[in-house]
């Protein structure tokens, strides 16, 4: 079995810290430290962000169900039915999940655009419920100052 | 086993290259030796400064028949982070380099005519015997962290106290009114948003759409905006004095709240929880006002300081579009697209979760 990802780049990392940068000079120095944070940062961010993408498509796909039954205009209920429709992952690759979860996106956008000009109670909450599902994807996908 | 320079070969990459070729750096000085009326003009000691942003920027010495001087080169780079001019910035620093209340590099010469030296640059001189504080650094200042934060405002003041209209700056670019100020700026970081995001922005697009609906009152007097007003872009002696500001080549005129929200950004506050990581909140704009002669509008405020999170994404925006289609980028670029692209997100992202409908905060 190969060590885990945040291993291998976390080591990496140190390495990199440890020998390699004590031996260069100028401005190779904060490079080097730079690329060490951006190992560090990728390594948490392999491991976690499949499971950041695939609740984000998740919380879309029950915003955009909930959305595609109310009055808004006909043409947004079909996008949001398609892309409930389209929103099964098809790959598990980080850059697949990327790109349904940019699609999804794209139509939560157009739903907010919608929503912000309807005062009744359902779009406000349909409102409050697209934030929740946007600080969700921020809040999991912090990374930290250390090492830098 | 692989060993370096064979099997392994290590290639310098281009962001570690140097700068100017030798027939640049012969152009370079017979340009100087006009500008310094010298004979002739010798440059020596050329070495590159790695701040990582939006110019490229060089330390050298000019030796003519009279004098040595310490100088620095910043030139417009391949291609632009952030659309700048470097006749903006020298304008800016020609607007201040007389004035007692805020320090800045002298404007030596400034050159737009490609052929020089491949790109737009300016030169202006070196402050030698002082010192950067990245950003991001815990506590930079130490034991003159109140010191240079009373400075820092200060100046800021100082700089929204001059007279915009009669600056040099208003020959280099155009006033808006001053009801226009936030559209021109909020249309202008749109457009760079635009241009750069590699995937959907939901946050931002939100956080434009609510800045259109609640449009701030306008300045009582346009000011001159150094338009990058933080910790980290200027030099201090390492005593508590700051001894220049920099980084202006984002100047221009308009609302002065723009730089106080800019300035105030979380993002460059470190972990205190103090205005710009150096003071309290109260006397930060207590010395802003008291030096810049003008009214704190709470309202105003409140406008900029989420544009200025917006702002911020346009600008990691662009350095992430940068480190994405150049291979040969510095890494940083990716730091700023990563880290400070998801904490200006997180920003703008809770204040308006949490905000009433249509509300800035």
């Amino acid at each position: 079995m190969r060590p885990g990802l945040e291993r291998i780049l976390g080591g990496a990392a140190e390495a990199l810290n440890a020998e390699l940068v004590p031996q260069l000079q100028g401005p190779a120095v904060g490079h080097a430290s730079m690329i060490r944070w951006l190992m560090t940062a990728s390594a948490q961010a392999a491991d976690r962000e499949p499971d950041v993408l695939l609740a984000e498509i998740a919380a879309m796909r029950r915003l955009f169900e909930d959305a595609a039954d109310t009055t808004l205009p006909g043409d947004l209920c079909e996008q949001l039915r398609e892309a409930v429709e389209g929103s099964q992952p098809t790959s598990y690759s980080i850059s697949a999940l990327t790109d349904l979860c940019n699609g999804m996106k794209a139509t939560l956008i157009a739903l907010q655009i919608e929503l912000e000009d309807i005062s009744a109670g359902w779009a406000r909450r349909l409102e409050a419920q697209a934030w929740d599902i946007l600080r969700m994807g921020v809040d999991r996908r912090q990374v930290s100052l250390r090492g830098v | 086993m692989l060993s370096r320079g064979d099997d392994f070969p290590i290639h310098q990459t281009r962001f570690l290259e140097p700068m100017l070729t030798p027939e640049e750096i012969d152009r370079l000085g017979t340009f100087l030796a006009k500008a310094l009326h010298a004979e002739t003009c010798r440059i020596i000691n050329v070495s590159r400064i790695h701040d990582g942003a939006s110019r490229e920027t060089l330390r050298f010495d000019a030796v003519t028949p009279t004098q040595m001087l310490g100088l620095i080169l910043r030139r417009d780079p391949p291609s632009e982070m952030i659309v700048t001019e470097r006749r903006i910035e020298f304008a800016a620093l020609r607007s201040f380099h007389d004035s007692c209340r805020v320090p800045v590099p002298r404007p030596i010469a400034l050159c737009e005519d490609p052929h020089m030296l491949g790109r737009p640059f300016m030169v202006i001189r070196r402050i030698d015997n002082a010192r950067v504080a990245p950003a991001f650094t815990p506590d930079p200042y130490g034991e003159h962290r109140e010191k240079i934060g009373q400075s820092f405002f200060r100046i800021l003041g100082a700089i929204h106290a001059a007279d915009a209209a009669a600056s040099d700056l208003a020959a280099a670019v155009k006033a808006p009114s001053p009801r226009a100020c936030w559209s021109r700026e909020l249309d202008h970081w749109e457009g760079v948003i635009e241009a750069n995001a590699l995937e959907p922005q939901p946050i931002a697009l939100a956080a434009i759409r609510r800045l259109r609906r609640a449009a701030p009152p306008p300045p009582k007097r346009l000011a001159i905006v150094h338009g990058d007003y933080r910790t980290g872009n200027f030099l201090h002696d390492g005593a508590g004095s700051i001894s220049a500001i920099l980084d202006w080549e984002m100047a221009h005129i308009g609302d002065p709240h723009e730089d106080l929200a800019w300035a105030l950004d979380p993002l460059w506050a470190g972990r205190n929880g103090l205005a710009a990581g150096m003071l309290e909140f109260d006397r930060a704009i207590a010395l802003w006002s008291e030096a810049s002669g003008r009214e704190f509008d709470r309202d105003a405020f409140a406008w900029w300081t989420l544009f200025s999170a917006v702002k911020g994404v346009a600008i990691w925006l662009s350095c992430a579009r940068r480190f994405n289609d150049d291979a040969g980028a510095e890494p940083i670029l990716a730091f700023f697209g990563w880290y400070c692209l998801q904490r200006h997100n997180k920003m703008i992202a809770d204040r308006l979760a949490a905000a009433p409908r249509g509300a800035l905060a």
